[in-house]
């Protein structure tokens, strides 16, 4: 890899095709859930049939603009649809509606963190346009009595797309990587769009070409599909450039051409030759005027983006950096945490425990924020308890796991489950007395002046309580009382 | 007289004369326009055995109204030129019949009535719906009507006009107003300029019999003559066909005969059964114009895109005649070309060279049936000793003005029935 670095540098542009969650798909009133049973979402304008005529979603088309707008792309005052010809048995009327002479939304960037980078530098990257289109159908091949047999489910054809197309700035794996997780960032943030590689509502496909470096060339490129996770796309990237650089030392030439990506392999591998189309301009869909006013109305919905968010998390909270921009990845947990802050709690508090336990806790249950009954103000009504020490850090634990799947409030939580912390200095002395009465040698220990059999005796007193004993009171009690015991012997 | 042939008459049970306005009118249609439950096959083996499952905007509007679709008459595939249709030659035959539809995209209904001794009308582009016509030159085609009567024409595109959210290209306009046009009281329209195109209405003998007949009966009705040029007609026909074979080889795009139509039998793979389908569904005319259609759509891009800047230009000149006069009359087919037999591109472009401008601009125009001594429907059936009348063109969204010019003329034409 190192040689390959020194001797090539690599020049990489995305293609990202990403599903809007509308309602509706593109030019029909269908469900846009391309998961039901097969061809249940369908009607003739979806079915391509004769006789009649797309009618625009205007919801896709503000839910486009919006996705647009959240990675500062210029929209078009004008853009259209053309005609995508060619024909496959998913696409039966011979043709996609999709937008190449003039699209949606032109000159947009995003910035990346540098690799490596201490001081928070970033790189901007590039888009040069966003369009929308339609989704094709999809095949499905079976045998059916031993004959192979294919079959096409049209739910998914005429579904809403956008397609982000970068201009060439990627030089590396990691930057096409960065990329990807920060459009996700900030296409799911105007609620546009799932943005789900896993789930196919996000679909990257890299252009990739090798050059000498600084040379300015702009070579061959190859182009790359078949990748289902971010990570995938970086390793795809990584063996092509690999690849070509291979290629090229043996003298052989690049020829444009499609590759797929093999991810049990770790390989690409030539698919047939790709077959260009010509796009011509529809005639029945009427050109999208976008004029002032309706683009100033979009705008009202566009949410404060993530860099935004973080910079003033650290201004307005005093988080770090760091803790910003996690909280500010997601939009509902931005939000959330806003909320519990609201509530008259420390934010670096607030902060911490949704770090460190809130995202987690929801990772392990593949659960996310809206998925669950936890509102802001039971999350803030748990650190309150936490605070007031009602319960000590691992009941909190416990309760917030348990608010991830249960209704109901921390209070009852924590009742239900016996919970409270006992602070109460007479059965936090009643367990202590127990437990070094029932420890002799240990508290000899203690008297011959090894102070480490306190953390020993603390853990037994700990969990001789459940687990529910203030952990502060309880050393202070054991401490007292070993003392005691030491001066007495004296 | 040769046998009146239906392509297919609905069961008695769906002839009830419903009331409203158009109450009993019987509306001759093609197989290109859906009617619920009708063959739908827009005369094209690749349609075969295809049904519509609604009714077209227009049909719903005329049964709305009390119309009666009364039939389908056999048509040329999709419509493209009138060769194998009979829809003019049935409607001026049949005396229960008062109208008929009939899709107008090289100037089909006004070819059609010309050869029929009937008033024919294409409405300006945008005007009448086609949600539920099957199509092939969407950018060109709009419903024209037929009519024995000028009266019926403006009653009818009354109610199948006006705007239609399942054909978001056209206008929003509201119904066309005809209240006025039909008042005996309304004015005639006396102080209309129209402009006659010298160069066609000269040097061809047939084409100068016709205008003279034109201007006679213009004068009389107190119109002013001026002359006009409308430029080159090769112009609009090279620009018209480059476009429509582009628009029609991506809208027969979708007849591979795998959900509907016919299907070819094969014994190869997917790629066989779909080529073979393809080879076997089309009639030499549709052919040879999608050849050309998918000629320019992946060989010669930049030749499709002249045709279109071209268009547009003779738009915006053709537009631009309407600076100087109201209404522009010119002549509707040529002695020598036949449009009944013409079967490739090059014969069908002939034929229809005089109307298909119209088609280009998407402006609305009248054909004006020949004036004859025994009458507009004596002629023989197959049109060939009908005088073809003339044509009154009209600038964009001008439905209206045409139709009352009309008017005003037929009162000085000799046997037709305004
Ligand atoms: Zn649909």
């Amino acid at each position: 890899m190192n040689s390959v670095s020194t001797t090539y540098e690599a020049v990489i542009g995305l293609e990202i095709h990403v599903q809007l969650n509308t309602a509706t798909k593109l030019f029909c009133d269908c469900p846009n859930q391309p998961g039901d049973a097969p061809n249940r979402n369908t009607c003739p304008i979806c079915l391509w049939l004769p006789g009649v005529f797309p009618r625009l979603s205007r919801v896709a088309v503000e839910k486009a603009v919006l996705a647009c707008l959240s990675v500062n792309c210029t929209i078009a005052e004008e853009s259209a649809f053309d005609q995508k010809v060619y024909y496959y048995p998913d696409l039966p009327k011979g043709y996609q509606l999709s937008q190449h002479h003039k699209p949606l939304a032109v000159n947009g960037w995003i910035d990346i963190p540098e690799e490596n980078a201490k001081n928070g530098a970033l790189r901007r990257l590039r888009i040069h346009h966003i369009h929308l289109e339609e989704d094709v159908a999809r095949l499905v091949h079976e045998t059916e009595g031993g004959k192979p047999v294919s079959l096409v489910d049209f739910n998914r054809a005429g579904a809403p797309l956008i397609e982000v197309v970068t201009e060439p700035d990627m030089r590396n794996p990691y930057e096409a990587m960065e990329f990807l997780k920060i459009l996700r960032t900030h296409l799911r943030y105007t609620g546009s769009t799932e943005c789900s590689m896993e789930k196919g509502t996000m679909r990257a496909d890299a252009n990739i070409s090798i050059r000498k470096p600084g040379s300015g060339e702009m070579n061959t490129k190859v182009e790359v599909k078949n990748m289902n996770s971010i990570r995938h796309v970086g390793d795809a990237i990584g063996y092509e450039i690999q690849r070509q650089a291979e290629s090229l030392n043996r003298g052989e030439p690049i020829v444009l051409h499609t590759r797929l990506w093999d991810p049990d392999k770790q390989v690409t591998t030539a698919m047939r030759e790709k077959f260009a189309g010509p796009c011509v301009p529809d005639p029945s869909v009427p050109a999208i005027q976008m004029d002032q006013q309706w683009l100033e109305a979009i705008q009202q919905n566009l949410p404060e983006m993530p860099p935004h968010k973080a910079s003033r998390f650290v201004e307005t909270f005093g988080l770090t950096a760091a803790d910003a921009q996690l909280i500010s990845q997601e939009r509902d947990t931005a939000e959330f945490f806003e909320a519990a802050v609201s509530q008259n709690l420390p934010p670096a508090k607030v902060s911490n425990w949704i770090i460190s336990h809130l995202l987690p806790g929801l990772r392990d249950h593949q659960l996310s924020l809206s998925d669950t009954p936890l509102t802001p103000a039971r999350f803030s009504g748990l650190l309150s308890l936490l605070a007031t020490e009602k319960i000590n850090a691992a009941a909190a634990r416990e309760i917030l796991l348990q608010m991830l799947t249960k209704d109901a409030e921390p209070e009852i939580l924590m009742k239900t489950a016996g919970l409270e912390q006992v602070s109460d200095d007479d059965a936090l002395g009643d367990l202590v007395d127990k437990i070094i009465a029932d420890h002799p040698s240990d508290a000899a220990d203690f008297k011959n002046g090894n102070p480490k059999v306190v953390g020993f005796l603390m853990g037994l007193a700990m969990k001789a309580s459940k687990g529910k004993a203030n952990p502060k009171r309880m050393k202070e009690i054991l401490t007292e009382k070993l003392n005691a015991l030491q001066q007495t012997s004296e | 007289m040769d046998t009146i042939v239906f392509a297919y008459r609905p069961p008695a049970s769906d002839t009830e004369i419903p009331d409203g306005p158009l109450s009993g009118m019987r509306v001759l249609l093609q197989p290109d326009l859906f009617v619920k439950n009708w063959p739908a096959d827009a005369g094209s083996k690749a349609l075969a055995g295809f049904s519509a499952v609604f009714d077209a905007t227009v049909i719903a509007r005329l049964r709305a109204a009390g119309a009666v679709p009364a039939g389908f008459a056999p048509m040329a595939e999709f419509g493209f030129g009138i060769n194998g249709s009979h829809l003019g030659r049935i409607l001026a035959a049949d005396e229960f019949l008062h109208a008929g539809l009939m899709t107008d995209m090289l100037g089909e209904a006004r070819m059609a009535a010309s050869l029929a001794g009937l008033w024919g009308f294409k409405p300006s582009w945008g005007r009448v719906s086609r949600y539920g016509l099957t199509g092939l030159v969407p950018s060109m085609e709009c419903t024209g009507v037929l009519a024995k009567k000028l009266s019926d024409i403006p009653k009818i595109l009354t109610r199948i006009s006006g705007a239609d959210a399942n054909d978001p290209s056209m206008r929003t306009d509201p119904p066309l107003d005809v209240s006025g046009l039909l008042d005996a009281t309304a004015p005639a329209g006396a102080s209309l300029r129209i402009g006659i195109p010298e160069a066609l209405a000269t040097g061809n003998a047939a084409r100068e019999a016709e205008m003279s007949i034109a201007r006679e009966a213009l004068s009389k009705a107190g119109f002013t003559l001026k002359n006009v040029t409308i430029g080159d007609l090769s112009l609009f026909a090279a620009a018209h066909q480059v476009a429509a074979a582009v628009e029609a080889s991506s809208s027969a795009g979708k007849y591979d005969g795998v959900r509907y139509g016919f299907r070819a039998e094969t014994s190869g793979n997917w790629n066989d059964m779909y080529l073979e389908t393809r080879g076997q569904s089309f009639g030499p005319l549709i052919k040879a114009l999608l050849m050309q259609g998918a000629w320019f759509q992946f060989q010669d891009y930049p030749g499709f895109e002249a045709a279109c800047t071209l268009r547009q230009h003779l738009v915006n000149q053709t537009n631009a005649l309407f600076n100087h006069v109201d209404l522009i009359a010119l002549p509707t087919r040529e002695a020598d070309a036949d449009p009944l037999t013409a079967n490739m591109p090059a014969d069908t472009y002939d034929a229809f060279s005089l109307t298909l401008a119209a088609n280009l601009t998407g402006l609305p125009v009248l054909q004006v049936p020949g004036t004859s001594a025994d009458g507009p429907n004596a002629a023989d059936t197959a049109g060939a000793n009908q005088a073809p009348g003339f044509q009154l063109m009209g600038p964009a969204m001008g439905d209206i003005a045409v139709l009352r010019a009309g008017l005003a003329l037929s009162s000085h034409l000799q046997g037709v029935i305004s």
